[in-house]
């Protein structure tokens, strides 16, 4: 078995004394604030040089969980870049563990680029849909958000082909919870809309809502089955 | 539902990797089934009954008691 103490010139991240650990999460959170912060306000910065009134919720919101996916995927890809990094992740976390193969650290990147291209696929729609853009722009911007939708749909299926059991059984119980709650709340709001007590919902409103669901539900899954575990 | 895979494993000198190798599944698959987090398919229990050359009640324990029949 492999020992986490394995990697290189770096200390033993397994040894680290409670007050070092402390200190590297407050790093951690010092960095992931300034650039939090950062990207924060560049987001305010172009829906206000757009026009914020003519912003949606849900567009908002879907601006929100695309620089979440975009921080997560990039996360794991610069982390995952180099086996060594994502070891000394690996024994930070979970002091004890065995690190990760050669199979599982591509699979970690694939999932990294997989959910990296959901950040852009997910923001682009409303981002140019306030740019002012002509016809011919917003063709060209559809097509090339369709081209991006199509390579990650395409990454997608090669991660779910060359997954074992456990990851499918994960993928198909996520799908699961997500069509019957989706299903059911999509019902009662279609009833109520109906019957003229609440407002029709847009088809941006619906594609946010569900990727918001579907968030909750996969990472809920994915850690009561054990994929917390790096 | 409990199981003895960790105990065997360590009594056969393999690590989680070695294991999911032989089994052809990832490391997290091995540990999630060790952790109690998820019970593997019927057809991976049957290859880990045949690398630890034990019956599959041997790894997994299910404490159910079939009801007497009339």
């Amino acid at each position: 078995m492999k020992s986490s103490s394995m990697t290189g010139s770096h200390p033993s991240v397994t040894e680290m004394t409670r007050g070092q650990r402390m200190r590297r999460h407050a790093v951690e959170a010092l960095i992931g604030g300034v650039m939090g912060a950062g990207f924060g306000f560049g987001i305010a910065s172009f829906v206000d040089a757009t026009g914020f009134e003519r912003w949606t919720i849900a567009e908002l919101a879907s601006l929100g969980i695309a620089f979440m996916l975009l921080f997560m995927g990039g996360f794991v890809l610069v982390m995952s870049a180099s086996e060594a990094r994502w070891r000394r992740l690996v024994a930070f976390r979970q002091p004890g563990s065995e690190p990760p193969d050669r199979e599982s650290m591509l699979a970690i990147r694939r999932q990294g680029v997989i959910i990296a291209l959901t950040g852009p696929i997910l923001a682009a729609p409303p981002v140019l849909a306030h740019l002012g853009l002509g016809d011919d722009g917003r063709a060209i911007g559809a097509a090339a958000v369709l081209a991006v939708l199509g390579f990650q749909t395409w990454l997608n299926w090669r991660l779910y082909r060359t997954s074992d059991e456990l990851m499918r059984q994960v993928s198909l119980m996520s799908g699961a919870v997500c069509f019957w709650s989706a299903q059911l709340a999509l019902f009662v709001w279609a009833t109520l809309a109906k019957l003229g007590l609440v407002a029709e919902l847009d088809s941006w409103t619906l594609i946010t809502l569900m990727m918001a669901v579907y968030l909750v539900v996969s990472t809920w899954i994915g850690f009561r089955r054990g994929l917390g575990q790096l | 539902m409990n199981n003895r895979l960790r105990i065997l494993r360590a009594e056969a000198g393999l690590s989680q990797g070695d294991l999911a190798r032989l089994l052809g599944v990832s490391r997290q698959t091995v540990n999630a089934v060790e952790t109690d987090k998820y019970d593997p398919s019927l057809p991976l229990a049957l290859r880990m009954a045949k690398i630890f050359r034990v019956a599959v009640d041997e790894i997994f324990l299910d404490d159910w008691i079939a009801p007497e029949r009339d």
